[in-house]
């Protein structure tokens, strides 16, 4: 993949970044007060899906700025978080579907939807930020950069990912049968 | 693989924010390669070869493990 394609993953200049996280923040306020002040108030509760999805939409925009200098080092390190997020991601999903089934609990719907989306977003922004600020070049997925034990890392997570996949599959299908 | 870049930068007389302004990259990238915790694509690799003025095996070098 070239580093130049990378180009669509941005959205915004770097200085919307720290406005839409104070926009993401007023809304995670709001919802916090909602869930535990005023948790009667039905006016209030059903505005919580526009607000989640607001809140979603505002963390999306963070997420998604440039840098001030954007270079192939950033991009580098923005499409290995990325890769990253997203097995970490279906990881965790699974993991949590296959909890919640296996204690009788509904599926992941909802205002869980958005914890979780959220969760995630959050994730890849820190992954992201961290790695750049350590120079964890394992995070890196060009073979170029990585070079030794490091893409052992890949590996053991995709392979724990497959796992849990097929644990999760055996899991319905007896569910199912019996 | 290792380099030699801090050298051919002192040689300039230039420091690592100069050097990433002219070749149109951040300070952090420069450093990144510097202490060879990046390595830098073919572009930008010959970028730094034209400003120093020197073929790019002046100061990349392979190592053993690469």
């Amino acid at each position: 993949m070239k580093l130049s394609n990378l180009n669509i993953l941005e959205v915004g200049d770097y200085k919307f970044r720290r406005f839409s996280f104070g926009v993401a923040l007023v809304f995670f306020i709001y919802d916090m007060l909602v869930l535990y002040v005023f948790a009667d108030s039905e006016v209030w509760a059903s505005l919580r899906v526009f607000i989640n999805m607001l809140m979603s939409a505002s963390l999306l925009i963070a997420i998604t700025c440039k840098e001030k200098i954007d270079d192939e080092r950033t991009l580098a390190y923005r499409y290995g978080a990325y890769k990253l997020t997203f097995i970490s991601g279906l990881t965790v999903l699974i993991i949590l579907t296959f909890l919640r089934i296996d204690k009788g609990m509904e599926p992941i719907r909802g205002m869980i939807v958005f914890y979780v989306f959220n969760a995630i977003m959050l994730f890849y922004f820190l992954v992201y930020k961290l790695s750049m600020r350590f120079d964890m070049k394992w995070v890196l997925v060009e073979p170029l950069y990585s070079k030794g034990k490091d893409g052992r890392t890949r590996i053991i997570m995709i392979g724990f990912a497959l796992l849990l996949g097929i644990g999760l599959a055996a899991s319905l299908i007896m569910k199912i049968l019996t | 693989m290792k380099n030699t870049i801090k050298v051919e930068r002192a040689k300039k007389d230039i420091t690592q924010g100069d050097l990433a302004e002219i070749i149109g990259v951040s300070r952090q990238t420069i450093n990144a390669i510097e202490k060879g915790k990046f390595v830098p694509s073919t572009v930008l690799s010959l970028k730094m070869a034209r400003y120093f003025n020197c073929p790019v095996e002046a100061f990349f070098e392979l190592e053993d493990e690469d």
